[in-house]
């Protein structure tokens, strides 16, 4: 028994080993080419061992030097950095104002009709799983009459298809967490909704409130499709923006190595501190995890 | 009475930068409208036959079946079994459940442009490793739509090891110590406990995966635009050329229109078999 359940042990361990390989080593790798002159990045034989250079870092945030490298176009990599913190920044709050109401009253309002709460929620949910081109090129057309092309705040109503649904469905399952009977006691002693809401609810929402304002300001800093299409040169985040170290002229592996770990590294930052509240996130509360 | 005018916010953005547009899409369906020749007229289902036959629309079509399946069948046998590996109780074992939400997290377009750059015919590190020379994975038309899958499989199958763990975790003890008082063999406890058990959890996973599949655009677009030729051009992508690069509003948004109502009937399916499964076995929480 004992030699059997060693040996099992191992296998398990071992099969560890190898996925978390599997997941980190594209990511080291990705780190390790920031730090490459562009001759070890392209020779034949990878370089495992090599001098490195902050190069590839410097001229992603000394303005000019990039665009001097490649040409006609125009890369601005600290823009897209501050576009992405303002569109995801501000998409998020708007979404925390929007739909945390709106996920309380669907689930403590009454609806003349039941099905009216599941209707709502569930068209609010179609606009994660339905195809974004259904909406984009109406919008575009729209948004070129209105002058929202390439603007900020035209971004961040977009950015609310991602932000309202999952807040309201995410909010939605907190609030069924917390017994109607407390709120009843609260209301009975005179306190009106809005002070309840404060006082019983939300003290114990707080915790899952914040970890999806965080997974919501994830979802939305991953956007690329929206900004690809009503975004532009003044609006452009970091998902839309990194496409551009790929160009006609040139190809700057060592500089999109280093975008790709600025841009990716808060989130995972962000991500690792919400992580128990993931499963439920992803399932927009249907698992608790 | 007052309290639902808290609705009203969460109602009107989405319906002024989704519905409305949604509808207005459909509308150009039915039109001939081409930014390239003068002219809008409404031409009935026109679009909607002419797609079904061309060519170009039927080849995007079975891209995107092949796509879907290939890569979430991979995920979900992939993502079980590291969901039963990060079950066991092991050292390390919060270390490796942080590893596997990484990919999760990081933008897909940014994953694709790593692996893009990994698989580079000059300098490649995953070339190098598998000895292929100068062989480019993602414009070979033999292997571009399933390297392009195995980009899907890294960014998503953590999604399904994720959520079949916390199945895994919300298994009931009993059953299992009554297969053991009987001697059941870990074949049978596996085949009549664990999987029908699990399968209202699976049946989530394959909603979420299947649907996001069939509209996969952002990994796409940045490793190989569709390419080479039209090999690894979804639904998805083939809507998004005909609308910026061709300019055939009205046609693509036809083909957009298919796309939706295959993505919608396809929900529909997958969550009614859901909620079937969820109320024979109770609950799935």
């Amino acid at each position: 028994m004992g030699k059997t359940e060693g040996l099992y042990k191992l296998g398990v361990y071992l099969g560890l080993v190898i996925i978390a390989i599997y997941i980190l080593f594209p990511m080291i790798w990705i780190l390790s080419l920031s730090f490459k002159v562009p001759q070890d990045i392209t020779c034949a034989i990878p370089k495992f061992v090599f001098k490195p250079t902050l190069d590839n870092y410097k001229s992603l945030f000394l303005i000019g030097s990039l665009s001097k490298s490649v040409g006609a176009t125009t890369l601005n990599f600290p823009r897209y950095f501050l576009n992405s913190l303002i569109i995801s920044g501000f998409g998020t709050l708007l979404s925390l104002i929007v739909g945390i109401p709106a996920g309380y009253v669907l689930t403590r309002g009454r609806f003349k009709k039941e099905s009216t709460r599941e209707n709502i929620a569930f068209t609010l949910l179609s606009f994660w799983f339905g195809p974004e081109m259904a909406i984009l090129l109406p919008l575009y057309k729209i948004y070129r009459v209105l002058g929202l092309m390439d603007s900020y705040l035209g971004l961040i109503l977009l950015y609310q298809l991602i932000g309202v649904p999952f807040i309201v469905w995410l909010s939605r399952s907190y609030f069924l967490d917390i017994p109607v009977s407390i709120e009843d006691a609260s209301l009975v002693d005179g306190y009106t909704r809005w002070q309840t809401f404060w006082r019983i609810d939300f003290p114990l929402l707080k915790p899952g409130i914040a970890a999806t304002a965080v997974l919501t300001f994830i979802f939305e800093w991953n956007n690329f499709i929206f900004a690809l299409v009503v975004g532009g040169r003044h609006t452009m985040p970091v998902t839309a923006g990194a496409l551009g170290f790929i160009s006609y002229e040139a190809v700057l592996w060592g500089q999109m190595a280093g975008a790709i770990i600025i841009s990716a590294l808060p989130e995972i930052i962000l991500a690792i501190a919400v992580q128990k509240y993931m499963t439920r996130g992803l399932t927009f509360g249907a698992v608790r995890g | 009475m007052k309290l639902k005018l808290l609705l009203i916010p969460a109602l009107v953005i989405p319906i002024a930068v989704g519905v409305i547009p949604f509808f207005i899409g459909v509308a150009f369906s039915f039109t001939d409208w081409n930014l390239t020749v003068p002219g809008i007229h409404f031409i009935g289902v026109q679009n909607y036959i002419s797609l079904f036959q061309d060519p170009s629309f039927w080849e995007a079509f079975l891209v995107t079946l092949e796509f879907t399946g290939l890569a979430v069948g991979i995920e979900l046998l992939l993502g079980s079994f590291v969901a039963f590996l990060l079950s066991r109780e092991v050292k390390g074992q919060k270390f490796f459940r942080s590893v596997i939400i990484i990919p999760l997290t990081v933008a897909p377009v940014l994953t694709a442009l790593m692996w893009k750059l990994m698989l580079a015919p000059n300098g490649g590190v995953i070339n190098y490793f598998l000895g292929l020379g100068n062989v480019a994975l993602l414009s070979n038309p033999a292997t571009a739509l399933i390297s392009l899958a195995m980009i899907d499989v890294y960014i998503n199958m953590p999604f399904v090891a994720l959520i079949v763990l916390a199945g895994i975790q919300s298994l009931p003890a009993e059953p299992y110590e009554a297969a053991q008082v009987d001697g059941a063999s870990s074949w049978f406890v596996f085949k009549n406990l664990t999987l029908p058990m699990l399968k209202p959890i699976i049946i989530l996973v394959l909603v979420f995966r299947l649907i996001l599949g069939l509209k996969t655009f952002d990994i796409i677009y940045a490793t190989t635009r569709g390419g080479p030729a039209a090999l690894t051009t979804n639904l998805h992508l083939w809507s998004y050329i005909n609308s910026f690069q061709y300019a055939a509003i009205g046609y693509s948004m036809a083909g957009t229109v298919i796309l939706f109502i295959m993505v919608f009937l396809f929900s529909m399916f997958l969550i009614k078999w859901w909620n079937k499964s969820v109320s024979y076995m109770g609950a799935a929480r």
